[in-house]
């Protein structure tokens, strides 16, 4: 059956935008973060190995359970630093920083903290 | 100057609806690196709205519930978008919204405006370097599956090329990927949609789904008078004045064939799925006139 030469291309952009919208609307349209689940330790913890650079400080207290007042303390955070800042970007916040940091940060915590 | 005047309204519109795509990809990218990389606003990447990442994380995903690093929820929704449009309106995408394929089609444009040479591929060469979409899915495939990572994510050219990582964050490791983004455009700029043809791994998959395309563009061979006035405007090369039946699954649905065709009811986008009988044709006749296929 004949149709329109144009019916084609109307119905994939139609089908694309529909599905992201649906996507949208029910929360599953995200652009940042993983949805990789964190590799864990035996210990059944979160990997403080699988901290990467990209990660915001928030993911890093929401993932690996560490309180915010505990992390800041132990890299020397100032309190009114936003939890949204990336931890590559705490370069700019502490000379030297380097994303190993972090990680030893969780480590430390794990090993008082059993 | 008739056929040429009637390509132009669907040349026109596919234009602006590639560089729309394109244009929203580019300043989506320039968002992304000059605000959520300095703030972590949810801006997306390049590669977050890439159909093939959520392709490439498929297996893994299903298999073990975990999607691959640098895959965000977006990529999986973009990939199944594509899959729906896919069995929908078989390869429309590369001809309408892909702007890998909108930069081919620029890079062609340049290259017939300055005048610059093409190569023409010869016939039997062609039909083998067009397995090369299924060498690189393969390869792409099997990289993901065995490393558990997006493996082609350090060398894919797309990413490279719109994710704007060599302006904003230009790194000599990243070497490799540079290289192949600039043997892209080379081959992009001698050969009309090189991509497409010999290495896209997306269209390899799409090679596959377009089968169980609701549409498909089919040639009537009793209404063909032979002029092989539709080979000229195809920009992926198919001999569409000899096609049986249905045109080949390299087709990207650009459509430029169905427009120029002088003939009524000789080339039709027609609803045909995979559930109804193909109508029976005769023998097609040969072309009347030696009208070369673009890039062969």
């Amino acid at each position: 059956m004949r149709v329109n030469k144009y019916v084609m291309p109307i119905i994939l952009i139609v089908a694309m935008f529909a599905v992201v919208l649906v996507a949208q609307a029910t929360g599953s349209w995200q652009v940042t973060g993983s949805t990789q689940i964190v590799p864990t330790t035996s210990s059944g913890r979160p990997d403080p190995e699988a901290i990467k650079g990209k990660m915001t400080l928030d993911e890093v207290i929401t993932t690996y359970g560490i309180p915010q007042a505990d992390l800041y303390a132990a890299l020397k955070l100032p309190s009114d630093l936003p939890t949204s800042k990336q931890v590559k970007d705490l370069e700019s916040v502490i000379q030297g920083f380097e994303v190993d940091s972090v990680r030893q940060a969780v480590i430390d915590y794990y090993a008082t903290h059993p | 100057m008739a056929a040429r005047k009637r390509t132009r309204k669907v040349t026109i519109i596919r234009r602006i609806v590639q560089a729309a795509f394109g244009l929203f990809l580019i300043g989506t990218s320039i968002a992304h690196n000059l605000i959520a990389e300095k703030t972590g606003a949810a801006i997306a990447s390049a590669e977050a709205l890439c159909p093939f990442g959520g392709l490439e994380t498929l297996y893994h995903y299903l298999t073990t519930g975990i999607a691959l690093s640098k895959i965000h929820l977006s990529n999986l929704v973009t990939g199944a978008a594509l899959l729906i449009g896919l069995l929908l309106a078989g390869n429309a995408f590369c001809g309408w919204v892909c702007p890998f394929g909108a930069l081919q089609d620029l890079l062609d444009w340049i290259r017939r405006k300055l005048h610059l040479p093409t190569i023409n591929v010869p016939g039997k060469l062609d039909g083998i370097l067009r397995y090369g979409r299924l060498v690189v899915l393969g390869v792409i495939l099997y990289a993901t599956i065995s490393t558990a990572k997006l493996w082609f994510a350090d060398y894919d050219p797309f990413r490279t090329i719109f994710g704007l990582g060599w302006i904003f964050e230009p790194s000599l490791e990243a070497w490799p990927a540079y290289l192949i983004a600039v043997l892209f455009i080379i081959g992009a700029l001698l050969i009309p949609r090189f991509w497409c043809k010999y290495a896209c791994p997306l269209g390899a998959v799409l090679s596959v789904t377009q089968h169980l395309s609701l549409f498909r563009i089919r040639r009537n061979a009793s209404s063909c008078k032979g002029c092989a006035i539709c080979n000229t405007p195809c920009p992926v090369g198919i001999n569409v004045a000899e096609t049986k039946n249905r045109v080949s699954v390299n087709c990207v649905g650009c459509l430029e064939c169905v427009e120029v065709c002088p003939r009524k009811g000789a080339l039709e986008l027609q609803f045909a799925p995979v559930w109804l009988p193909t109508p029976q044709q005769p023998e097609p006749p040969k072309p009347q006139f030696n009208v070369p296929v673009a890039g062969k």
